[in-house]
């Protein structure tokens, strides 16, 4: 990766919303086309991120029912 | 499906329910959000006791400050900034060295330059990618963790991470640039060693 790529790439990095990909960086977009090594190492990044993002974690049932137990009181407390 | 004005209208009741001691509104509000709050706290804590404790200060706090709430942010965020507090007051607990000086001008140009890595023939299956992501996201100091995850994972607007972590638009930019740029540069070095492997 030569730094001209690696400053485009931290630009780019600088402006991307994964949540909503509109890519503003043209400079980017246009760069990524025929650099297969930038390219690939976008695609890692943002299928590392999607991945993260399905990662969901819930209380179990005996948690919930602690949680709003604890809080239940608490507002009672408060009465 | 239900129109969206119409969640929110029901939201504005519940909350004013809430404020006037309706336990009922309360219940129903914490059953609406304690997963998204808890899930949040686990990705912050990568433990799921310390991120119950989290889940359960924050909710204490929303109960003892329900009052205080205004309207003019979105429940979320009024959420998400008590679940944050609730994070960093917990990592300071068990304070970790930082990977980044508290410097917010340090100079991203030359931190990351020798990135070299490229082998496209062996990608990565899923599964490791997210297992990757997750250690080096722990490398992060807690302030930019949550940057990067408020930003990138929760998918929140730059000015609503802002407000949430009480910090300048431009801040929230520059931590969540630097967080990108050090999650990169990780995945691809783990990239690296699995490929040699």
């Amino acid at each position: 990766m030569t730094k001209d790529c690696e400053k485009c790439f931290s630009e780019f990095l600088y402006n991307y919303n994964f949540q909503n990909p509109s890519n503003n960086c043209e400079e980017f977009c246009r760069h990524i086309e025929t650099c297969e090594r930038c390219r690939f190492q976008f695609k890692i990044l943002c299928q590392a991120i999607g991945e993260y993002k399905n990662q969901l974690m819930e209380l179990n049932d005996k948690q919930k029912e602690l949680l709003l137990d604890t809080l239940m009181k608490k507002v009672l407390s408060q009465k | 499906m239900e129109n969206i004005t119409e969640v929110q209208n029901e939201e504005v009741k519940l909350i004013e329910a809430a404020k006037k001691g309706d336990s009922e509104a309360l219940r129903i509000l914490v059953e609406k959000y304690q997963n998204v709050i808890f899930n949040f706290a686990f990705k912050v804590c990568k433990d799921s006791e310390k991120a119950f404790n989290v889940t359960q200060e924050t909710f204490l706090s929303f109960i003892k400050n329900i009052s205080q709430y205004s309207g003019k942010a979105k429940l979320s965020t009024w959420l998400y900034s008590i679940v944050s507090n609730h994070c960093l007051m917990e990592a300071r607990k068990n304070k970790n060295s930082s990977y980044f000086s508290d410097d917010e001008e340090l100079q991203d140009k030359d931190a990351f330059l020798n990135i070299t890595f490229y082998h496209p023939e062996k990608e990565l299956e899923n599964e490791e990618l997210k297992k990757i992501l997750d250690e080096a996201i722990n490398l992060l100091p807690q302030d930019y963790k949550l940057t990067f995850l408020l930003r990138d994972v929760e998918g929140l607007s730059v000015e609503e991470t802002a407000k949430i972590l009480n910090i300048s638009e431009s801040a929230v930019k520059t931590r969540t640039h630097r967080a990108r740029n050090f999650l990169r540069k990780e995945i691809l070095k783990k990239f690296e060693e699995s490929r040699t492997k």
